[in-house]
């Protein structure tokens, strides 16, 4: 990886060549329409075809294949027309893009009697125009030398472009040029990218080799191409992580572009894109380059926003965006077609029959039971390795509670890494005296999984025993992951510096979950009513008792009664759904298993179960 | 206060619509072109004739600025003139450009020469801004 590093920067550095004209480059102005309304931010993110012109390490991460067209008209006068496809395959994604653009209009002129300017009007406009074709490779996902648990993918891409300049007087001129671009792309969290990418490496002094854009008349001129080194991070937070009603999906990239050749200040590109629903997204970027200050040698940078809106029909994407220019008139749109071809990833996927992706189990390990393509020769797991038989293989796996990644790779005789796959199991805690019939199994199994409750070591939950103040206390400590110091003194007058639960009363009592009594007691093995959990839970969770029905919640639960207004807050809030009486008896002892309930049905608890069933998180 | 304000807004807009429809509007008396089209830039290494001039008639005196872009939409290099200086005055006037870039990069030679970087072959887009508005468009070949 050092090794690769060193020679892109002694790459760019050598670029910093003796043309003294430099071609614009197509990545700079005809990529599709969802990275202009990201504000050209895009080499974090790099997850279609757009990738192969901003970061060509994108590809590798991509499970299928996109098809992006896009036509634009820039500055009111430029056409623009480009054409990129990335295709996963079983040794790497391949990419191909296309570029045209193209301006006509330029008349030659000539000095009158009088020594003005005037237009020649025998002789033809003259016009413009370019193109380039880019072929890309990616590799597929390694592990990073970073860490074990970060895989990356590297990209480059080979760049062939011609120009062509004619009529008036020039007759008929016209050049080619050749370069290449890399990228890295590192994935260090599910929803975490970071990207680098040096586009335009050749150094142009190396005529033979290209680099550099070499005009066939005229002087024979050879022009460079503006080499530039990117770096981005980018974020794909999905649904299970944003706020419960803020969409689907929301990205965020910011990339650095940065200039080894030129004395260009760094330029920052920001966008975000926002899916409220599967089929809408908005999209709105900053986006920075430099211009002229006006004088010699003299340049600042030019900042704008971009904007633009995606839509999402079956496998096609609609994309528009919108870039703001420093001329009113020469403001340009960009649109974008995509389609997402669905089945080039499922080819060289390893299929787990038994048991399937994401499944919930209560055992602690199973007989994977999976298929592979029948290239696959040897498939490992962890650290574990298997030989199939015509594809086919099994292998018994251990399992931890809560989320397991079974992560499959598939190697062919060659020892290439064909195939992939993986098997998400979610492992619950189950109790012996706790049925999966039993009304309240599912919150006591979630909240156990999650570490807030446990049960005893005869592996029993005893969820009809009474709960303890001190007991009450622990549980919601620990459902908030509370950090726990210590007591220096007794907490109470009867909470010693050694009791079992010293340090989840003090937690709590700092928090301001609970008080204890006036006479400085705190009383932790005196049993908690309904009631009292109620009121303590209703606090704990920030449950609103300020606005509470105004007809009693239960019939013996009046008004007056102390905990009316926590007990009917707690029933608008849906935590005693499990009440089906129209009585509460309120003064009964409250069980673990009551407890287990109320408090899985608190907000924050209830999110945190929701990410421990989401098989897109964590795995 | 804002009795005053409300009261004098109407007459002020009023006047100014006025004055405006008698003031002379400002045109181009002659076209916005540039001489000679195709050019050559100043590190071209043969050939007499280095970078081009810019012509344009003003038939009143205006704030005037010269921008060329790139066809991407970079613009590379930039001058502006007050309606006092002699090219925002009424007239015809010429702006020379060599064809170097202000955003470009500059390299001294061994010769001691400064070689600066200069636009590419192809068309490049001029503008004649006079007022903060688009007066005129021309569209520039490069050529060596």
């Amino acid at each position: 990886m050092k090794r690769i590093s060193i020679l892109i920067v002694s790459f760019c550095l050598l670029s910093s060549a003796a043309c003294a004209a430099l071609i614009p480059d197509v990545s700079r102005f005809a990529v599709g329409a969802r990275t202009i309304g990201l504000g050209r931010a895009f080499v974090g993110i790099a997850d279609d075809a757009n990738s192969i012109f901003y970061n060509p390490a994108g590809g590798g991460w991509a499970k299928t294949g996109s098809l992006v067209s896009t036509a634009t008209r820039l500055m009111d006068d430029t056409n623009v027309l480009s054409l990129a496809g990335m295709f996963p395959t079983q040794y790497g994604s391949i990419g191909i893009a296309y570029a045209d653009y193209g301006v006509s209009g330029s008349f030659v002129t000539y000095r009158d009697a009088v020594g003005r300017i005037a237009v020649d009007s025998t002789r033809e406009g003259m016009a413009f125009s370019g193109s380039s074709a880019i072929l890309s490779f990616s590799s597929l996902p390694f592990i990073s030398p970073f860490s074990p648990d970060v895989k990356a993918t590297l990209g480059f891409n080979l760049k062939m472009f011609k120009q062509s300049l004619g009529g008036g007087t020039i007759g008929s001129a016209s050049s080619s040029g050749i370069d290449i671009d890399g990228g890295l792309l590192i994935k260090p969290s599910e929803w975490m990218r970071i990207g680098f990418s040096a586009l335009n490496m050749l150094p142009d002094s190396y005529n033979q080799i290209g680099g550099a854009n070499n005009w066939d008349s005229g002087e024979e001129r050879k022009e460079g191409i503006e080499n530039v080194i990117k770096a981005g991070i980018g974020l794909k937070i999905p649904s299970s992580i944003l706020p419960r009603g803020m969409g689907k999906e929301l990205i965020i990239d910011a990339d650095l572009d940065m200039f080894i050749a030129k004395p260009h200040p760094a330029l920052l590109h920001i966008g975000t894109e926002w899916w409220p629903s599967d089929y809408l997204g908005l999209r709105m970027g900053f986006d920075q380059d430099v211009a002229s200050a006006g004088k010699t040698d003299s340049m600042l940078v030019a900042s704008s926003f971009t904007y633009g809106a995606g839509l999402k029909f079956s496998n096609f994407l609609f994309d528009y965006a919108y870039k703001p220019s420093s001329l009113a008139d020469a403001n340009s749109h960009y649109f974008s077609i995509s389609y997402l071809i669905p089945t080039f990833a499922e080819r060289q996927v390893i299929i787990a029959m038994e048991p399937r992706d994401r499944t919930i189990t209560y055992k602690p390990s199973v007989l994977l039971k999976a298929k592979a393509p029948s290239k696959v020769a040897e498939v490992r797991i962890g650290g574990a390795a298997i030989k199939t038989l015509a594809g086919s293989f099994e292998m018994a796996v251990d399992l931890s509670i809560g989320k397991n990644p079974i992560k499959m790779e598939g190697y062919d005789e060659k020892g290439s890494n064909t195939a992939s796959g993986e098997c998400r199991v979610l492992r619950l805690v189950e109790f012996s005296d706790v049925p999966q019939q039993f009304w309240a199994s599912d919150s006591i199994s979630h909240m156990a999984t999650l570490g807030i409750v446990s049960g005893f070591p005869d592996g029993t939950f005893k969820p009809q025993k009474g709960l303890t103040r001190a007991e009450m206390v622990a549980l919601l400590i620990r459902s908030k992951d509370t950090a726990l110091t210590k007591p220096s003194v007794n907490v109470f007058k009867d909470v010693g510096r050694q009791h079992w639960a010293s340090q989840y009363i003090k937690a709590s009592v700092d928090s301001n979950i609970v008080k204890g009594y006036p006479d400085g007691t705190f009383k932790p093995s005196a049993g908690l009513t309904r009631a009292e959990a109620v009121s303590v839970l209703v606090r704990f969770g920030d449950v609103s008792d300020k606005d509470p029905v105004a007809a009693a919640a239960y019939r013996d639960v009046p008004a007056n009664h102390w905990a009316s207004k926590a007990i009917s807050a707690a029933k608008q809030a849906g935590i005693l759904s499990f009440v089906k009486e129209s009585t509460f008896k309120p003064s009964r002892p409250v069980t673990r298993a009551e407890a287990c309930e109320m408090l899985s049905k608190i907000r924050f608890i209830s999110n945190r179960t929701d990410l421990l069933l989401n098989f897109d998180v964590g795995y | 206060m804002k009795i005053i304000l409300s009261k004098m807004f109407l007459p002020v807009v009023f006047f100014m619509l006025i004055f405006s429809s008698f003031s002379e509007a400002l045109s181009l008396t002659s076209p916005f072109l540039n001489y000679p089209n195709p050019f050559k830039t100043r590190d071209s290494k043969v050939g007499t004739t280095e970078g081009t001039y810019f012509a344009y008639g003003l038939s009143s005196p205006a704030n005037i600025e010269i921008r060329i872009y790139m066809i991407d939409g970079t613009l590379v290099w930039k001058r502006s003139f007050l309606s006092t200086d002699p090219e925002g005055s009424a007239g015809y006037h010429e702006v020379f450009w060599d064809g170097a870039l202000d955003t470009g990069a500059s390299r001294r030679q061994a010769s001691g020469y400064i070689l600066r970087e200069t636009a590419p072959n192809g068309i490049l887009l001029s503008f004649l801004i006079a007022n903060g508005k688009v007066l005129a468009k021309n569209k520039i070949t490069v050529f060596q």
